[in-house]
């Protein structure tokens, strides 16, 4: 016999041992249900670039052995392979036409607003039709324009197709990148001007990805961040501080507590693996990182 | 299988007890409790923040945790740590809420610095902490030309006693005593150095704060080894809060004392937490978060 009694153990065999068994299963029932209502799991999604190599098939039947629900920044051609393993995407691709939508070229300029309507509108439609609620977008870089000026035109690019969204129940994304390091000038590189960002529109169908290894980057002080600005957050990302890769013991943030703060928020989204695995066993590296965010 | 961190610092002690007679020897004598024994980080107590403990207690806890100094004490516990085989890695001086920002401190601070240089000399304590005070209005043009005119005046004493002068920067965001300084100027580790490389001084350097530096900048190994030529000096704290250094904070530290410890850093790394949990307990789980 297993010397470790489980809760469910001792019902199971109370429920066996008597006549009560109707009686046992139900209080089985509401124990579990009070455990789950105590304890907002974390939804693990994972970006497919960081692993470019394993074919988008393999990924999700390996993640779905370790509790990955999600792989996300995908395009619309992915949409079906995730769907036939029963994953979701939690955060959809961006589209892009002659560079315009990329990270470095998007809604901080007002040239790229006409061709920004065009294929966020045909995007739109395509994540509602499959029924993905969330889609990234940028703020371009800065080149020479100054923070208050490219959060007026993000605002009036993003309000062009905000009603669309809205109508759909699509939520665009902001993602906050670091400057320091992988995308020098990018104008959306600060959560004080993402937040500002979000007030100007005034909109729950437009918030911020807070990408905590981008945001350690850029501005530390993770958790009093997450717990003043969660509002405006609708999606968050890892990755290990320095170097992007695992999110392990080899790198300064302690994860744990950083998913321990976004549980205490009441968030009920996912939180995108985003680490480029260093060691020769990728899926084993994201395998560890579902581990370390599981709390 | 997952291996958390704290039972692979667990196996980690153990594996290290193992080899080391003279720490099986004192853990085996005091029960209970980890001693430092890896030598690659110094580690050292502030006092004021493991209050009600005293300052004579702390010391005794150091001996016993195979921690080598206790910090920003007056020389006048120097005896009692030197009788117990410590160091004080760092002498207090003048108070953050004065200091170079403003020139009209310049006279006192210099006063109080010249005074304890002389002290630290004479008796083998080889760094003085020191600030810049508030803003009080300012430009940061001009409380940065004033840090820097007030440090030039310190850094021949400092040179002459070869006592290091660590100019502390402290975070100016969280509005909660003793875990922030509002208005306090030099709140900007970047701009710390860039006063420090116009002093040029190799007696005048940085205290950096690794709890400080989280709450204002974030990235904190990339930062600790961009600066490492100009750090004088390390505190500890757990973020946000200011407590514990453990897992239920954001900070890891155990990866940043080894990138501290591939610097080649050969001064002292201060702990500088507020425990809400039994004191003597966190203490000792601090110096084994940093005995990398």
């Amino acid at each position: 016999m297993n010397p470790v009694r489980t809760r469910r153990s001792a019902l199971t065999q109370l429920a066996a041992g008597a006549a009560v068994a109707s009686t046992a299963a139900a209080l089985a029932e509401r124990l579990a249900a009070a455990d789950a209502a105590a304890q907002v799991k974390i939804n693990h999604s994972a970006c497919k670039w960081c692993y470019s190599k394993i074919p988008l098939d393999d990924l999700c039947a390996a993640g779905k052995q370790f509790g990955l629900q999600s792989v996300e920044l995908l395009d619309p051609p992915d949409f079906a392979t995730v769907k036939k393993h029963g994953l979701h995407c939690a955060m959809v691709s961006f589209p892009q036409k002659d560079g315009i939508g990329r990270i470095e070229k998007a809604f901080n300029r007002l040239e790229h607003h006409d061709t920004l309507v065009e294929i966020y509108t045909e995007r739109i439609k395509q994540c509602a039709d499959a029924g993905f609620k969330q889609l990234i977008c940028f703020s371009g870089n800065r080149a020479g324009l100054d923070d208050e000026t490219g959060l007026k035109n993000c605002a009036t690019g993003l309000k062009r197709i905000l009603p669309l969204a809205e109508k759909h129940g699509i939520t665009l994304v902001m993602e906050l990148l670091n400057s320091r390091v992988n995308h020098k000038d990018y104008q959306c590189d600060k959560s004080a001007w993402g937040v500002a960002l979000c007030q100007a529109i005034g909109s729950e169908r437009f918030k911020l990805l807070y990408d905590i290894y981008h945001m350690q980057i850029m501005e530390g002080d993770v958790i009093a961040t997450i717990k003043a600005r969660h509002q405006y957050f609708a999606h968050y990302h890892t990755g290990g501080v320095p170097g992007r890769n695992e999110i392990d013991d080899t790198q300064e943030l302690n994860y744990p507590a950083i998913m321990r703060a976004i549980q205490a928020t009441g968030y009920k989204g996912y939180v995108g693996q985003e680490f480029i695995p260093k060691r020769e066993d990728k899926i084993a590296s994201l395998k560890q990182g579902v581990q370390i965010c599981t709390v | 299988m997952k291996t958390s961190r704290r039972s692979a610092l667990q196996t980690a002690a153990f594996a290290g007890v193992s080899v080391i007679t003279a720490s099986k020897v004192r853990a085996a004598e005091g029960g209970d409790f980890y001693v430092a024994r890896n030598g690659r980080i110094n580690q050292s107590f502030v006092t004021w923040n493991f209050r009600p403990l005293t300052i004579p207690e702390l010391a005794k806890l150091a001996v016993k945790f195979g921690v080598k100094s206790i910090e920003l004490v007056g020389p006048e516990h120097w005896p009692m740590l030197k009788e117990l085989g410590l160091k004080c890695a760092l002498a207090g001086s003048h108070g953050f809420a004065k200091g170079f920002a403003q020139p009209d401190q310049h006279a006192e601070c210099l006063k109080v610095l010249e005074q304890r240089i002389e002290q630290c000399a004479a008796q083998g304590v080889p760094s003085v902490i020191t600030f810049s005070g508030f803003r009080k209005g300012l430009t940061v043009d001009d409380a940065t030309k004033n840090t820097i005119a007030g440090l030039k005046k310190i850094a021949p004493i400092a040179e002459k006693h070869k006592v290091t002068v660590a100019l502390e920067m402290l975070n100016s965001k969280v509005n909660v005593e003793m875990k922030g300084h509002p208005d306090y100027f030099c709140d900007d580790m970047d701009l710390s150095i860039r006063i420090l490389q116009a002093v040029g001084s190799p007696y005048v350097k940085v205290l950096f704060d690794i709890y400080h530096v989280q709450i204002m900048h974030g990235d904190v190994i990339t930062r600790l080894r961009q600066y490492k030529d100009f750090i004088a000096h390390y505190h500890t704290a757990g973020n946000p809060g200011r407590n514990e250094i453990d897992a239920t904070q954001e900070i890891n530290y155990p990866p940043i004392m080894r990138a501290i410890a591939e610097t080649k850093y050969a001064g002292f790394v201060g702990q500088e937490f507020i425990p809400v949990r039994e004191h003597v307990k966190s203490i000792n789980e601090a110096v084994k978060l940093c005995d990398v």
